[in-house]
């Protein structure tokens, strides 16, 4: 019932912004800017790349907002348009060249005990250095992840949507996002055995 | 580890959260009540999806909503300068319009600096020497048929002499006679 609330309220700040009210696209980011930004700060594993690529989603959403159709959940789209931003972001050139120079992320991506320095230390509250290590060590194992089996995971497993709206972000059928996930689920318990 | 063990353990995460089709549900579940090792795996998920759910959540910064507005007004800023440029003269890329810009300021330059003036001038110039320079030509011409005219008469006069003290008085009229037809046709 929350979530029909959710998206009538959602396609109603849509139509103000459409109709010229700026002040509705503010409020859009206020509500949805911090799911936005757990799913970047997990796809990228990094404060400050996740901070630019979710800026970056919601220009996108500026931009062509007025096009949308009304027909799926805004969230649907937004999250769609989420994944592909952070998609295009690790996957491009430049970021891994300067990544591939200082050398942090090959070093999380591939080594699972490795001590990392997130940037969110000075955001997060403070946790105990096991919480923090336990942390470290689970944002490695979903690092190491393939780029589908990770957005999947993010999106199942971290922010708790169902099968068929991954299904609809992904634009994979529903049977494929389950083998996916359980392939992933397994890598990710075979790594985190030791912490287990 | 059996293949049964391989291909249950790949559905455990599923099963556990009650994802699987009856068929395989079933299977599983028959699976687990035999199989001990099969059984441990299953906790081993169950641990791994909780820490999963457990994740803390990242909130955006505090200054995020300012970011995304600067970045959306500065986007919009030069969208709005690229409108400004070419729309109202409907040029769709920038190089007609840069080359008659280009034309327009190279005429003000000339114009302004006097340049233009100085080329005429010299053009001009030219021309006057050339005019000049063909006079000569004429004239230098015309003396040259002059000279060979005078040359020739002269050779004339030469061969008469020696004809004259060669041939007899009767020809000696004619010849006189010739010459004197010759030179007033010349």
């Amino acid at each position: 019932m929350s979530g029909e609330t959710d998206k009538t309220e959602d396609f109603d700040l849509i139509k103000r912004f459409i109709h010229g009210e700026n002040r509705a696209f503010n409020e859009l980011v206020l509500k949805h800017k911090n799911k936005v930004f757990n799913i970047c700060y997990r796809y990228t594993g990094h404060y400050e790349d996740a901070d630019d690529v979710a800026q970056e989603v919601f220009v996108k959403v500026y931009k062509s907002l007025k096009t949308f159709r009304f027909q799926a959940a805004f969230t649907t789209w937004l999250y769609t348009v989420t994944i592909n931003t952070c998609k295009n972001k690790v996957s491009g050139a430049r970021y891994r060249f300067f990544k591939s120079i200082f050398g942090f992320n090959k070093q999380y991506a591939n080594d699972e005990n490795a001590d990392i320095e997130f940037g969110d230390e000075k955001y997060s509250p403070r946790q105990t250095s096991e919480t923090k290590e336990k942390m470290n060590i689970i944002q490695t194992a979903i690092n190491s992840l393939k780029s589908t089996q990770k957005e999947i995971v993010i999106l199942r497993d971290i922010e708790g949507l169902s099968y068929s709206e991954i299904s609809k972000i992904t634009g994979l059928k529903t049977g494929t996002v389950k083998s996916k996930i359980s392939r992933a689920r397994e890598l990710l318990k075979t790594k985190l055995e030791k912490m287990l | 580890m059996n293949k049964i063990c391989k291909k249950v353990q790949i559905l455990l995460s599923l099963y556990i959260e009650d994802a699987l089709e009856n068929q395989e549900k079933k299977m599983v579940a028959s699976h687990l009540s035999d199989c001990m090792e099969c059984q441990h795996q299953l906790k081993l998920m169950q641990k791994t999806i909780d820490n999963l759910h457990q994740l803390e959540k990242i909130n955006a910064p505090q200054d995020f909503l300012i970011n995304v507005q600067q970045r959306v007004s500065a986007q919009s800023f030069w969208q709005t300068l690229k409108k400004i440029i070419f729309f109202p003269f409907y040029i769709q890329s920038p190089a007609p319009f840069a080359s008659i810009l280009a034309v327009l300021v190279l005429v003000v330059f000339l114009q302004k600096t006097g340049l233009h003036n100085k080329v005429t001038i010299d053009s001009m110039k030219d021309i006057k020497t050339g005019a000049d320079l063909n006079k000569t030509h004429r004239y230098k011409k015309q003396k040259e048929a002059a000279i060979t005219s005078e040359r020739s008469s002269a050779m004339i006069q030469d061969v008469s002499k020696s004809i004259i003290s060669k041939t007899s008085k009767r020809k000696r009229v004619f010849i006189f006679a010739y010459k004197k037809s010759f030179s007033k046709e010349t």
